[in-house]
């Protein structure tokens, strides 16, 4: 049986962005100029963003249905090393223009293996530095591929 | 003409360029199918931006190549660790942790591996005879049938693909709205851009991809906190029981990949489904019942020619009528789309060459997974020993690179690392990824179907039942919406 908690999360969080589209997709409707007989362009986008509300609501009602019966344990896991890698991944997109991707590549995978548990910092830093290279060297170089240069490349 | 398309894609498929490429992404198919956790659709995601810089066919070449080797890649840690890498291995490991642990993990490949590629050359026949046959139906689709076409797949496999139908209704339909960011092509009207240009382009689906399926994995194994390497870990290696015990087997081969080809091409179902379908039903009817579960070649077999028998399956409603099978066949569409190559009835009218060279490429393919599986069986054991840290490392080079290189803007990064984030919550709630691509990568058709359908039939949607295949396909539809809640009821007490 599922967890009904993250049922009723899911469908509350869900159900929070499905009507948080519900303004722009009526805001922007508005400036469009429709012919005769024309489908407007947020047609599709109002059944969809309906349904996503719909099915959000029910997911929710379903974990609110079932949460008495629910008897298991919450899973146990490390939000603290997962946020940590989160936030290397954001930094490493936020910096890979203005410094490169040959500088940030390794310094994000060395920061996320060390976060997810990989203690043996030298081969971490071989591994982080080989693989960022020979990726670069083989999207950027060969075959021919556009990545953010390092700094000193100009 | 049908001859001058095999001969001109004959020619195509044995360049020796070509064949080093699915050569090559064999062997990286089946590493990566092997690493647990990974699987096929992170496999083609990651090497999509790789395919950009390659002719359509030596791309398309590279991404059969990873699709088949990875489905059978998944096998080996069953075998030898007793760790599925894909799902699809799950009832691999059945049998072939037994047999490894009786010291026969050589004769366990070997079994999984010829397995594998009858299964998949049996699939291969089937894609071959089926999907121009399946494309020749499909002239008769207006917009309307179109419509109901995708209404109808998106409902499978978002009702089937999960334990929670709504859950999986719910991937599909943030897959569609996603689909929906950007300038609307038939309008010019730019929708959900909140004033941020690089928006107006819409969303790329490998960022998207890349971030739900590999990104997501980094972040799932920051939570587990992985450090050990596997400990225990059977010898590799490679030996073909002899002709004989093959022949005894025949039947459960047959059906097995039967049973695989034919779930392939239903939507949704899927390599998982079919192999524990296969597996079972090599049990029910099996002379040797009590030696199931300790080692028995049967329903090693079994488990394995069915799921790579999916591959060609799923491929047939993919090519003939543009519509994916499951996550790993969306990637193939959003590959061929992005190569400028339109599935469906055009392509076997337009392109028989390229078309021809699927079919070529897909047998060529399997034969070099027997022969790099064979060969490289004893790598397994080393790479089995990798700390699955330092493969996540990779991973986040690779998803930095990948998901930059496509357009070369910064944007489609954020999306890969948002929807890793995403993609981990859905995934802790239980909600499929893979609708979710399937939703975004049909999007485009269903939403342009949905609106000429309307546009011809004045607004009325009433009027789509009109058409008898419409018909046909929204009436499965409500049955398969409406059957689980059915039984459900008529179960109760």
């Amino acid at each position: 049986m599922e967890n009904p908690r993250s049922d009723i999360a899911l469908g509350a969080v869900s159900g929070v962005i499905g009507l948080a589209l519900l303004l722009p997709t009526y805001r922007e409707s508005e400036n469009v100029f429709l012919l005769p007989g024309d489908i407007s362009p947020f047609f599709a986008p109002k059944i969809f963003v309906f349904a996503w509300i719909g099915l959000s609501l029910a997911i929710m009602l379903k974990g609110l249905v079932t949460l008495r019966k629910w008897s298991g344990e919450m899973e146990h896991r490390n939000w603290g090393a997962i946020i940590g890698t989160f936030v290397v991944a954001l930094l490493a997109t936020g910096l890979m223009k203005p410094l490169g991707y040959l500088v940030v590549a390794p310094v994000a995978v060395f920061v996320s293996v060390w976060l997810i548990g990989y203690r043996n910092n030298l081969v971490n830093l071989v591994v982080a530095v080989t693989v960022s290279a020979l990726l670069y060297l083989m999207l950027s170089q060969i075959a021919g591929l556009t990545l953010p240069r390092a700094f000193w490349q100009g | 003409m049908m001859m001058e398309n095999f001969s001109a894609a004959f020619a195509l498929a044995l360049d020796p360029t070509g064949l080093a490429i699915m050569l090559l992404a064999t062997f990286l198919g089946m590493v990566v199918g092997a690493l647990p956790g990974l699987g096929t659709v992170t496999a083609l995601a990651m090497v999509l931006p790789f395919t950009f810089v390659l002719p359509p066919a030596y791309a398309i070449g590279m991404l059969l190549a990873i699709y088949v080797s990875s489905v059978f890649g998944g096998a080996i840690p069953a075998v030898l660790i007793n760790v599925p890498g894909t799902p699809q291995s799950a009832a691999t490991s059945f049998e072939g942790y037994p047999m490894a642990q009786q010291g026969d993990a050589p004769k366990a490949l070997g079994w999984v591996t010829v397995g594998s590629t009858i299964g998949g050359l049996f699939s291969a026949v089937i894609l071959m005879l089926a999907a121009p046959q399946l494309a020749r139906l499909a002239l008769e689709f207006g917009v309307v049938e179109t419509f109901a076409l995708i209404v109808f797949s998106l409902t499978t496999i978002a009702w089937v693909s999960a334990g929670n139908p709504l859950k999986g209704l719910l991937a599909g339909i943030i897959g569609l709205w996603l689909s929906t960011v950007g300038t609307d092509e038939m309008s010019f009207t730019p929708r959900y851009t909140f004033d941020v240009f690089a928006l107006t382009a819409g969303f790329h689906v490998v960022p998207i991809l890349i971030g739900l399926f590999a990104v997501s994995e980094v972040f799932a194994s920051a939570g587990k906190g992985v450090t050990a390497s596997v400990q225990s870990i059977a010898k590799a290696g490679f030996k073909v029981a002899p002709l004989g015990e093959w022949w005894r087997l025949r039947v459960t081969l047959l059906r097995s990949s039967a049973i695989g080809t034919f779930l392939g091409i239903l939507p949704g179902v899927g390599a998982t489904a079919a192999s524990l379908i296969a597996y079972a039903q090599a049990r029910a009817g099996s002379k040797k019942k009590d030696s199931f579960g300790k080692g028995e070649p049967e329903g090693l077999v079994a488990s394995e020619s069915a799921n790579n028998a999916v591959t060609g399956g799923a491929l047939v409603p993919t090519l003939a009528l543009g519509i994916p099978g499951d996550a790993a066949t969306a990637v193939m569409l959003g590959a061929l789309i992005i190569h400028g190559i339109q599935p469906g009835v055009d392509l076997f009218n337009s392109n028989g060459d390229l078309v021809s060279f699927i079919f070529i490429a897909l047998f060529i393919v399997n034969i070099m997974m027997l022969l790099v599986g064979g060969l490289t069986s004893q790598l397994f054991t080393r790479i089995l020993k990798l700390p699955h840290a330092l493969i996540m490392g990779g991973v986040v080079a690779l998803a930095l690179a990948g998901s930059y290189v496509i357009r070369a803007s910064i944007l489609d990064v954020w999306v890969a690392v948002v929807s890793g984030f995403i993609g981990l919550l859905l995934r802790y709630a239980n909600v499929p990824a893979a609708p979710i691509v399937i939703g975004f990568i049909l999007g485009p058709t269903l939403e342009s179907s949905l609106r000429q359908s309307l546009i011809l039939k004045g607004s009325d949607p009433l009027r789509f039942f009109e058409s008898p295949i419409a018909s046909v396909f929204f009436a499965i539809t409500a049955i398969v919406v409406v059957w689980p809640l059915i039984s459900r009821v008529w179960r109760r007490p």
